[in-house]
């Protein structure tokens, strides 16, 4: 049976189609090509048509001339539509004009860099030219590090990598340095938040270095469909950049099913498991020989749906080796035949987390399953081009979860399908991050009177006087020189905007590394007696060493989890914009976050009643972040008709929905933002609603939520109203228990206030609303 | 450390840039989505005159705001930031006894000293080293390139830095430089940055003053302070004339001779126990970094006394060391050592280099004196493997028999005898030999049956067993011939 039959078979299937609320068919497209331009060198001609490429896809002809004419540029393009020849062309042609030219190459994660030096070596074995190229990581053993610096044409490497072992050493990589002609950075959506943020300052230490060399080099970026592609590839390199969108790839016909499993008890909302639905589904294409991906969003989900469609290829009498789980933590070998076994057709199912959504080459499937939403539109679309062909049907199935935002997303499917709205935010000058680069930048080269790193020359000189006071700088001669014993960049995570994760320790193995958790979240999650969860083990919790970022578990085998109670007290230190937001008001700011673990409850696993409670002894703790909140009038309890107890709920249940769905116009996980409402905030003595970000000083995603502050609200409403439960539920406000009984009904009204009141104020002049 | 300055920073985070603040306060009608963050530089050249004043106000609100987080989070090392000029140059020199140095690229103070070759450091006179031969210091090393080296025109080098981290913003505050000058006058050259701003300066007269030396003499000079020199000519865009010099680094051929002895090599310990020196007022090694950043931020010139002598110390014991360690190496047969650890060590390399002829040499001279009981064995074996490799059958097999002999339950010993009687077709020998070592070992109890010999033990075992079954199977001609 082929994958059209199938398709036609699902269409007359009542019991399935109950249960989806969108199926979208994308036509088949014809390629849109170009000849080879007349200065590509014949031998590049000639090893790409060896494999089949006698022309170029539109796009690859645009962003190849672009970056000949010595522009940089950033391509968009859809999964598997080529785009490694975008940098590989113009790359490899200017190293055969001129043999001493060198390239950088980024990549996220080092299994993706590892791909692509592969992929150039086979390209570069058919030039018959010597030309270098090899990946510098972690795992380069230092003997073969020199030759990577005197003979790497194309070094391929990540950011981290970049940071701490290159940069610092770049008297070492002197040839690198002053010939370096194109630094390529793929995969740039990546780059959002604390980690694009980072990049931009890594980025900023780069080219201040190619400038003491003499060299100026052209960026190459590549990034999935975003809103605003072009606008994070200028704030990471911070130049002007071609922004090269239309995809010249051909593709065949494409069916995108939104399936949202039923619901099994309206009471509470509870809908039937994502994880088995998407099993079932798994297992129907695999009973028919069709090749199949299947995502899911963590580890102990792969390792679950890859037991259940191993088990059925069991009972189907076919060999458990067609099906193969694929995730970080496989070793690089396992992972590479894999790889193989899928593009050989050896391996009829595969289930990944997010590792394969990233460009590694497994060749096309026929079929993409979701279970769980992957949290974005740019992944989502990344996983589905996993499926699909050139000159065949392919299908693709999202399978909602019963989280919030799976919720909002496969009740609205236009929002999908439409404009991708999805805004990645990097906040370069965040003042801790630029702080801890400009240390950096000065171990690596003293800074001159009137240079610029990130701000203007006069801010550069008030941070640069401030890390001098601090003695970590010396200013003499006009210059400021790095001053201190240590190494910064070994200090410094690009990951994180923490000082330092707290590590988990199993004290029954020799304090055997478990897990880690950030700083900030660990008197949350490992308070001594906690239970912290790890690969489906339970671990209690003895004892949490802060200072020296230790908590030591031990395996336990119980039949509840902890959840523990936090004071949060927020104190706003400054409000940097706010407008009148209907009766209510927006504003953008910074607060100070004070929080500290109180007690902690014992919950049953299945019935999740308490059965228990400790207090937790822990010193509170501080940081200063940004923040976007709501701010109603003093009588809103009145104007609504609530009691002050009904309307803390309404507060809280519409904090928790706008948390929840605040990753639908911002691309950032979940965890990048918490919410807190309050009836009285101690500094307007107003009911609030706060969004703050968890990293010290933010990374931009408030002022992003503050821009979409009504399409948020709107989200937040759509999610409540269409969530089937009745007072509420963790799919839109959070449990009855927690939002009390009219909790849904208000946070309803608390939004329709929030907007209605908007409306009104566009026709009028706010100032005399 | 680092911790503490994050949680300052982290302490001004309640303020951003004085460029943002302006972008976003003073002109409030910007479009709210038109940066998804702020003030790019790209967009800050473009603010009008008028926003630039709004700027240098908030500027200097952020100055304050930094000045009084500051003085919170630390109580007493407030200070402004000012430029300062070079310090008090007279009292460098006076404190230090030098003179500062000055040319195209700016001054430095260098510290010069002379002392005669005939000068006793610890043991040894520093002329020593001058009726060496660079062949040793080539043998030893390895580097056939020292081999032409010239004792006058070689540098004995030394730096002190601000970290042993390295990387690009390490700084050699401190570069010595010793050379002999003539055949009776050994000068040493302590080239000193008073600040940042003296390296410049330093550096061109190091690199006029000794554009070619025949050869550089270091103590882990090739991994750490030539690298770092290498650095910092680049930093300052100049060329380092050093690259190619022959470098003899002492600390790899101390190892290859003390390390058996010597748990800890490093320069103190080593001139302690093999040079005979002693220090008086000095200051480790692991201070020195901070010495120097106190000194240029203060400007007291007294601490850096200790970190002058610690460095000219390094340098004198440098130059003994390495006529200390050519004299010794320049007896054929090794009777220059006393230790019979260090003359095994000796063996070893010799074997190493494939200096056969010499280990046989220096073997034998250990085996005609006594007291070497507790390396017997070893030297026995050393000695029978340089035999093997030189292929000298006869006096190989004279040499298993005296390690036999001078050591009966010595396994390894019965092992390569066995084997070669065997191959001789010696078998009732042969077993002979296996037979009744195994016997001794086995009856000299639990100190024989001690974990580390069981690999010999089952070699030679599995010998026996091999060469039983041979005399099994040619049971006609094998067991009459006996060696006895």
């Amino acid at each position: 049976m082929n994958i059209a039959q199938i398709v036609d078979r699902l269409r007359e299937d009542p019991d399935f189609r109950v249960n989806l609320t969108a199926w979208k068919v994308l036509p088949a497209r014809e390629g849109s090509y170009a000849p080879f331009p007349e200065w590509v060198d014949e031998r590049i001609r000639k090893v790409l048509e060896r494999r089949g490429i006698t022309r170029l896809y539109s796009h690859q002809f645009d962003a190849i001339e672009t970056v000949r004419s010595g522009k940089n540029c950033c391509v968009v393009t859809p999964t598997a539509s080529g785009k490694t020849l975008c940098y590989n062309i113009p790359v490899l042609q200017t190293i055969l004009e001129r043999p001493s030219a060198r390239a950088l190459y980024l990549f996220p994660t080092k299994a993706l860099g590892m791909d692509q030096v592969q992929e150039l070596m086979a390209t570069i074995e058919g030039l018959n030219a010597r030309i270098g190229a090899y990946t510098f990581d972690g795992d380069t053993p230092s003997t073969a590090r020199r030759a990577v610096r005197e003979a790497g044409n194309i070094v391929v490497t990540n950011p981290d990598m970049l940071h701490t072992g290159i940069l610092p050493h770049h008297t070492i990589w002197l040839r690198l340095f002053e010939n370096l002609e194109y630094v390529v950075i793929d995969e740039i959506h990546h780059y959002r938040g604390v980690f694009g943020s980072h990049l931009a300052n890594v980025i900023r230490r780069l080219k201040r270095i190619c400038a003491f060399y003499g060299s100026r080099p052209r960026f190459i970026c590549c990034s999935a469909t975003i809103a605003n592609p072009g606008d994070v590839a200028e704030r990471l390199i911070e130049e002007p950049v071609e922004l090269i969108n239309t995809n010249g790839a051909p593709s065949g016909e494409k069916h995108i099913l939104f399936y949202n499993p039923p619901v099994v008890n309206a009471e509470l909302g509870i809908r039937a498991s994502s994880v088995l639905k998407a099993a079932q589904i798994a297992a129907t294409f695999l009973s028919r020989d069709i090749q199949s991906i299947v995502f899911a969003r963590s580890r102990l989900r792969v390792e679950i749906l890859t037991t259940y469609l191993k088990e059925a290829a069991r009972k189907m009498g076919r060999d458990e080796s067609l099906v193969r789980g694929y995730r970080g933590g496989y070793l690089p070998n396992e992972r590479r035949e894999i790889e193989q076994g899928l593009r050989e057709g050896r391996v009829m199912a595969v289930v990944s987390t997010n590792a394969l959504e990233l460009g590694i080459d497994i060749g096309s499937l026929d079929v993409c399953i979701m279970a769980g939403y992957a949290g974005s539109v740019a992944s989502t679309w990344q996983q589905a081009g996993r499926a699909g062909r050139r000159n065949k049907t392919a299908l693709v199935v999202l399978v909602a979860s019963s989280a919030p935002l799976d919720q909002y997303i496969i009740e609205h499917p236009d929002y999908f399908f439409g404009q991708n709205p999805e805004n990645a935010v990097i906040d370069p000058n965040n003042l801790i991050i630029l702080a801890s680069h400009a240390k950096c930048a000065a171990f690596e080269l003293p800074f001159h009177e009137g240079e610029s790193f990130g701000l203007d020359p006069h801010s550069t000189a008030d941070l640069l006087d401030f890390l001098a006071e601090n003695r970590i700088l010396r200013k003499t001669g006009g210059k400021w020189h790095w001053s201190a014993e240590a190494y910064p960049a070994s200090e410094i995570s690009l990951r994180t905007a923490a000082p330092g994760n707290v590590v988990i320790l199993d004290v029954s193995r020799d304090g055997a590394v478990i897990g880690e958790v950030d700083y900030f979240s660990a008197p949350s999650e490992v308070y001594p007696n906690a239970i912290y969860l790890h690969e489906s083990r339970q671990y209690q919790v003895e004892n949490l060493d802060l200072q020296n970022r230790k908590a030591y578990a031990r395996p336990v085998e119980v039949d509840y989890y902890t959840d523990a109670e936090m004071k949060v007290d927020l104190r706003v230190l400054d409000r940097l914009r706010e407008e009148p937001f209907g009766q209510a008001a927006r504003v953008l700011g910074e607060l100070s976050v004070t929080w500290l673990p109180t007690v902690y409850k014992k919950i049953k696993f299945g019935t999740h009643e308490n059965v228990g409670w400790g207090e937790i002894h822990l010193p509170e703790q501080t940081m200063h972040t940004a923040a976007f909140w709501f701010e109603f009038p003093e009588d809103l309890d009145v104007q609504l008709d609530a009691t002050r107890d009904a309307l803390s709920g309404g507060l809280l249940g519409l904090a928790s929905a706008l948390r929840q769905v605040s990753p639908v116009h911002v691309l950032c996980d979940l965890s990048d933002v918490r919410s807190h409402a309050v009836l009285r905030s101690p500094e307007s003595e107003r009911p609030a609603i706060f969004l703050y970000e968890k990293w010290p000083g933010g990374a931009g995603f408030s002022e992003k939520l503050f821009t979409h502050a009504r399409f948020i609200v709107e989200a937040a409403r759509e999610l409540i109203e269409n969530c089937p439960c009745r007072r509420g539920c963790p799919s839109c406000v959070g449990p009855v228990r927690e939002v009390g009984e009219e909790g849904k009904s208000i946070a309803l009204r608390l939004a329709g206030y929030l907007l209605g009141g908007s409306a009104q104020s566009d026709n009028s002049s706010p100032a005399e609303t | 450390m680092d911790v503490k300055k994050l949680e300052q920073l982290r302490r001004m985070l309640n303020l951003k840039t004085g460029a943002e603040l302006g972008s976003r306060k003073a002109d409030p009608d910007t479009p709210p989505d038109s940066s998804s963050g702020s003030g790019s530089p790209k967009k800050l050249s473009q603010k009008t005159a008028a926003e630039t004043d709004k700027n240098t106000e908030e500027r200097q609100l952020l100055r304050k705001r930094m000045r009084a987080i500051l003085e919170v989070g630390q109580e007493n090392s407030v200070r402004t930031v000012q430029e300062e000029t070079v310090n008090a140059s007279a009292e460098i020199c006076g404190e230090l006894e030098g003179n500062i140095i000055r040319n195209k690229n700016g001054s430095f103070l260098l510290v010069r000293r002379e002392f005669p070759v005939e000068w006793r450091h610890g043991t040894y006179p520093l002329g020593a080293v001058l009726h060496c031969s660079p062949q040793t210091a080539a043998w030893i090393s390895g580097d056939l390139t020292l081999s032409d080296m010239n004792w006058r025109e070689t540098l004995f080098l030394d730096t002190e830095t601000t970290g042993l981290a390295g990387g690009a913003g390490t700084v050699c505050f401190l570069i010595g430089i010793g050379k002999f000058i003539s055949e009776s006058v050994f000068r040493l050259d302590q080239c000193f940055m008073r600040d940042f701003d003296d390296e410049g300066a330093m550096l061109t007269y190091l690199d006029s003053e000794y554009p070619a030396p025949s050869a550089l003499v270091s103590y882990n000079g090739k991994s750490f302070d030539l690298p770092l020199l290498r650095n910092r000519h680049v930093q300052h865009r100049l060329d380092f004339p050093w690259k190619h010099t022959p470098h003899f680094d002492l600390v790899h051929s101390v190892r290859r001779i003390w390390k058996r002895r010597l748990e800890d090599c490093g320069l103190a310990n080593v001139e302690r126990l093999l040079l005979g020196v002693t220090r008086t007022g000095d200051v480790p090694s692991s201070l020195i970094p901070r010495i120097w950043l106190d000194f240029i931020t203060r400007g007291d010139p007294r601490p850096l006394r200790p970190v002058f002598y610690h460095h000219r110390v390094d340098i004198l014991s440098m130059v003994t060391l390495a006529g200390c360690l050519s004299r010794m190496l320049e007896d054929e047969a090794g009777r220059s050592f006393e230790e019979a650890e260090d003359r095994v060590s000796l063996l070893r390399q010799c074997i190493k280099k494939r200096d056969y002829e010499r280990a046989v040499q220096v073997a034998e001279a250990m085996l005609h004196e006594e007291d070497f009981a507790e390396v017997l064995g070893e030297v026995h074996e050393l000695r029978c493997t340089a035999l093997r490799r030189l292929k000298r059958a006869s006096e190989y097999m004279d040499a298993l028999w005296a390690w036999h002999r001078a050591c009966p339950t010595d396994l390894r010993a019965a092992y390569f005898l066995a084997g070669v009687m065997a191959n001789a077709r010696n078998l009732a020998a042969a077993r002979q030999v296996c037979e009744e070592t195994l016997e001794k070992v086995e009856s000299a109890g639990s100190f024989y049956r001690d974990m580390a010999i069981q690999p010999d033990r089952l070699k030679l075992e599995d010998r026996l067993r091999h060469i039983r079954a041979r005399m099994g199977s040619d049971d006609s001609d094998g067991s009459g011939q006996d060696l006895w």
